[in-house]
């Protein structure tokens, strides 16, 4: 009887130091999630704002350059209406295919540019959430996007505000 | 006596943070990464490193093993004076960055070619509220024989401008990393040992 009392009392306290450590790393392992809201780090990413400003600069001196080729075609079609001169009709033909090769060439060019500067951004972006994870020891970050893949987690899991300081550190070479 | 110990204990206080290291130790200590002089960061598969230079650092350097007499330094340091320096390592995971990602000859020569002349336009220095151009680069290309290529940078110097954080920018514009930023504070520049001089 009493054998079997131990046994019993034995099974039961593994049964309950089992219960106990999978409770424990459960709860650790909640503890070491968390999730960003990507749209805004990547707002507050100071280099986005660094190519963004760049990229605005690039395309606005573009769109000046067309400007002013679209200004001397619109003279050259009023010269046109009032001399009816075939010179100028031959010009204005010739400035026109200008025109429209450039505004095509500009329009590849500020995609192509936009492409690659947003794969930049990521790639640093990214680089520095994975050493933030590292460092914190967090199993999982989360990207909350809108897009539905993360539908709901409490607010005291978000950790936009830490992980936004720490990338635009790291971004400046600080640490 | 107050007077006297007060004295003393300035004496006392100042030599314990006077720092004067031999060649040796001076170059170890720059090259340190805890004493901020010496930067590393990850970006995709590349590391780049970014080194400050001090004068004295560069001066150890090119002596190598002869010790040299305070008038040899002084002439060297008057030489070197007027710019401050840097180096910038590209480290892949390829055994040359060059042929990083694979690619064929023309690839290779492109990139040469780039990081010899092209580049030296999309390497800049933040002091302040100057953004300075590099008046000395130099692309060192070890043909295959390390996983890394080094550029030595020279930015003039600007007295006006000592008590400042410098700010180096290497925007790469070969392997899609883009700005690469590392910042060395006015504190840690300030705080290099003075070289042991026999």
């Amino acid at each position: 009887m009493k054998k079997r009392l131990i046994i019993l009392f034995s099974i039961q306290a593994v049964l309950f130091i089992a219960l106990g450590w999978v409770v424990l790393s459960n709860s650790n392992s909640e503890q070491h999630t968390a999730y960003i809201e990507v749209a805004k780090v990547y707002d507050a990413f100071k280099m986005k704002k660094e190519l963004e400003g760049k990229f605005t600069n690039v395309e606005q001196y573009r769109k000046s350059v067309l400007d002013s080729l679209e200004l001397e075609l619109q003279l050259m079609a009023v010269t046109y209406e009032q001399t009816k001169s075939e010179d100028i009709k031959t010009n204005y033909l010739v400035k026109k295919q200008e025109y429209l090769g450039k505004k095509k060439q500009f329009e590849e060019d500020n995609a192509m540019v936009s492409q690659q500067y947003t794969e930049e951004i990521f790639q640093q972006l990214n680089q520095y959430i994975t050493e933030y994870g590292k460092e914190h020891g967090y199993q999982y970050i989360f990207g909350a996007e809108g897009s539905g893949s993360l539908m709901y987690a409490n607010d005291s899991e978000n950790i936009t505000e830490e992980i936004t300081s720490y990338v635009n550190e790291k971004y400046s070479g600080v640490n | 006596m107050r007077t006297w110990l007060f004295m003393i204990g300035i004496v006392l206080f100042s030599g314990c943070f006077e720092t004067r290291k031999p060649a040796g130790e001076l170059l170890k200590w720059v090259e340190d990464p805890d004493n901020g002089l010496r930067r590393e960061k990850a970006v995709g598969d590349f590391e780049i490193i970014a080194q400050y230079k001090p004068l004295s650092y560069i001066i150890c350097n090119e002596s190598k093993n002869i010790t040299l007499t305070p008038d040899e330094y002084n002439t060297r340091e008057k030489e070197l004076c007027g710019m401050e320096y840097f180096q910038v390592r590209l480290k892949s995971p390829s055994p040359d960055p060059l042929i990083y990602g694979g690619g064929d000859q023309n690839v290779y020569h492109m990139r040469n070619d780039f990081l010899m002349f092209g580049q030296k336009d999309y390497v800049y220095l933040l002091r302040g509220e100057d953004t300075v151009s590099c008046n000395m680069y130099h692309f060192v290309n070890y043909q295959g024989l390390a996983p890394y290529a080094d550029i030595l940078l020279g930015f003039p110097a600007d007295s006006t401008k000592l008590n400042t954080d410098r700010e180096l920018v290497y925007d790469d514009q070969l392997f899609g990393l883009g700005p690469v930023h590392f910042t060395f504070t006015r504190d840690e520049i300030e705080s290099v040992p003075q070289l042991e001089l026999n």
